[in-house]
């Protein structure tokens, strides 16, 4: 197994779709915190003159800070949720990790373990520990060039208290490990990078889609959506506020689980080509 | 001798078709065995469910007299289809990856460079490589941790003439200077039978025939090849001398006589005194290749 292990971490090292979406990561990073800052700034702009407005007038501005009070600060706490959210990484990761995933089939390259009489499941498991791995160097590229690009343009460094933060990373580091044991189960039944990122893409957006036309007509249809993986990193903080942090976490069990199985038993009776 | 491979009625199919039809097979120690079949006779379907790339829809698989496949797949060594190469490494790197999956020493990868011809190539990255070097590279792959066993599907396919010496030369020492047993699959029959001390013939999904060089010597005997400048005519004649109906006018001209020639020279006065020009008599040792058409052809 250690020997696996270090073949994946080499291939990993070697891996030119890492270094160009860890590339990609920074620069998005990057431009996303300058434009979210800028957004900020504006609004903060507006809601100063509306402060000023209602003084003038002698109205009670009670209203307006309970209102603000819903609305995310402009601090860095701030980004690191919304970079975990936006989508960003989801998008850059389905491309690296499927490209790094389906790489070994690509090269014909599983067929070397497997026919040395190397366990499939070590071979599959192996191969998702070095998926996540990727997931994670490019979630940390997304997020931390964002947020160091944060440190210094934004006014504000406040952070929530430090115990929602480790509970709100555990959630995200739970939901990056399912999102790799999506894609590796894409790989797994798709075999090659464009299909398995397209489908990674557009699957969740399909049925996130759905959901909403037939939330219109059933309301259950919203609940379910709740639970989609995409949708879930858009919830973290505000489940944990709620308290139902267990939510965000038995979702993400549930489809580390799923799709490990699944990917597993597709990966045992496939013909390794 | 003692058996490294056996198979037992293995069959396979895809959807409807059966690629693989009761095929039973025995390779023993120190074997060069010839896998012989025409292009989707079976042959790669066969080797990847030995190698466990393909799982068999019945019949068995047994390794070195019958130890578990997981542990005697660690001595079989193979290159299947293509070479299965880390394209964005050099060759010295691709060794090593195989020795780290096997958990072997890293330092027999410079040995098995220089076994295969590739020690010149440097950081050279393997993708970047020609064909010829990359089926080298392949063996070489399939060589790392001392495999007992070496399982080649179409070595030499795509090789230049060059190449396809260059291999043979290089199987012919593992087999004779490392003792290695190697099963060989190829639909270049010319080659298989300057190397093979033992085939199979397979066809359509089914094991037609297993057979030893030197039976298949038998089956085939001498062949005396004739060039003339007009075959039909010469052909005539040759049966009369030879009181034989043992011969053939191929497509290029060639007229194969498969009977004993006492006398050759009888032969080619009885050619001259009938006006035909005899420009070139060899004899092959078998006829093999025909033979192998044959019987792939039914």
């Amino acid at each position: 197994m250690g020997g696996l292990i270090k073949t994946q971490l080499k291939l990993l090292s070697k891996s030119k779709s890492l270094i160009v979406c860890m590339i990609i990561a920074v620069a998005l990073g990057i431009t996303m915190t300058l434009i979210y800052n800028y957004f900020w700034e504006q609004r903060g702009d507006k809601i100063a003159m509306s402060y000023a407005l209602m003084r003038q007038y002698g109205m009670n501005t009670e209203l307006l800070d309970t209102a603000l009070d819903s609305i995310p600060q402009n601090n860095l706490w701030s980004y690191v949720n919304i970079f975990f959210s936006d989508g960003g990484i989801w998008l850059i990761s389905c491309c690296c990790g499927c490209a790094f995933l389906s790489s070994e089939y690509n090269m014909g390259t599983l067929k070397n373990p497997v026919s040395r009489g190397c366990k499939r499941w070590k071979v599959y498991f192996t191969k998702l520990l070095a998926g996540i791995i990727d997931v994670f160097l490019v979630a940390l590229a997304y997020v931390g060039s964002g947020t160091i690009t944060a440190a210094f343009v934004v006014k504000n460094n406040g952070t929530a208290g430090a115990g929602d933060i480790i509970v709100v990373m555990i959630c995200y580091i739970l939901l990056l490990i399912a999102m790799a044991s999506f894609f590796m189960l894409l790989t797994v039944l798709f075999h090659r990078t464009g299909f398995s990122a397209a489908a990674a893409i557009a699957g969740p957006m399909l049925i996130s889609s759905l959901l909403n036309v037939i939330a219109t007509v059933n309301e259950n249809a919203s609940t379910l959506s709740r639970y989609l993986l995409m949708e879930s990193f858009i919830t973290v903080e505000p489940s944990v506020l709620r308290g139902e942090t267990y939510i965000t976490i038995l979702t993400a069990l549930a489809y580390i689980i799923v799709t490990c199985t699944v990917g597993f038993l597709v990966f045992r009776r496939s013909e390794i080509k | 001798m003692e058996t490294v491979l056996k198979t037992n009625e293995l069959t396979k199919s895809y959807g409807r078709q059966t690629v693989l039809d009761g095929v039973s097979l025995e390779v023993k120690k120190g074997d060069i065995y010839g896998f012989v079949g025409k292009n989707g006779a079976g042959k790669t379907t066969f080797i990847r469910i030995i190698m466990g790339l393909a799982k068999a829809d019945s019949g068995s698989v047994e390794l070195f007299s019958g130890e578990k496949l997981e542990f005697a797949r660690r001595k079989v060594g193979s290159l299947i289809e293509s070479p299965a190469l880390y394209t964005n490494m050099s060759a010295l790197e691709n060794l090593k990856m195989c020795c780290d999956i096997l958990g072997e020493d890293k330092k027999q990868a410079e040995e098995i460079l220089q076994i295969v011809g590739l020690s010149d190539t440097g950081r050279k990255k393997a993708g970047n490589f020609s064909l010829g070097m990359k089926q080298r590279l392949g063996i070489g792959m399939a060589l790392v941790g001392d495999p007992e066993l070496l399982i080649l599907d179409e070595p030499i396919n795509g090789l230049d003439p060059t190449g396809i010496v260059e291999i043979r030369e290089l199987l012919l020492r593992l087999k004779n200077e490392k003792n290695k047993t190697v099963f060989i699959s190829s639909h270049i029959l010319g080659e298989l039978e300057k190397i093979s001390t033992r085939y199979a013939i397979i066809a359509k999904g089914k094991l037609i025939e297993e057979i030893t060089a030197e039976e298949l010597k038998k089956k085939c005997g001498l062949t005396t090849l004739i060039k003339t400048d007009s075959p039909d005519k010469a052909e005539k004649i040759i049966r009369r001398v030879l009181s034989t109906d043992k011969t053939e006018v191929r497509k290029n001209g060639i007229i194969a006589v498969s009977a004993e020639i006492k006398n050759i020279g009888e032969l080619t006065n009885a050619l001259y005194t009938e006006s035909v020009t005899v420009s070139e008599i060899n004899t092959s040792d078998s006829d093999a290749e025909n033979y192998f058409i044959r019987k792939m052809e039914g």
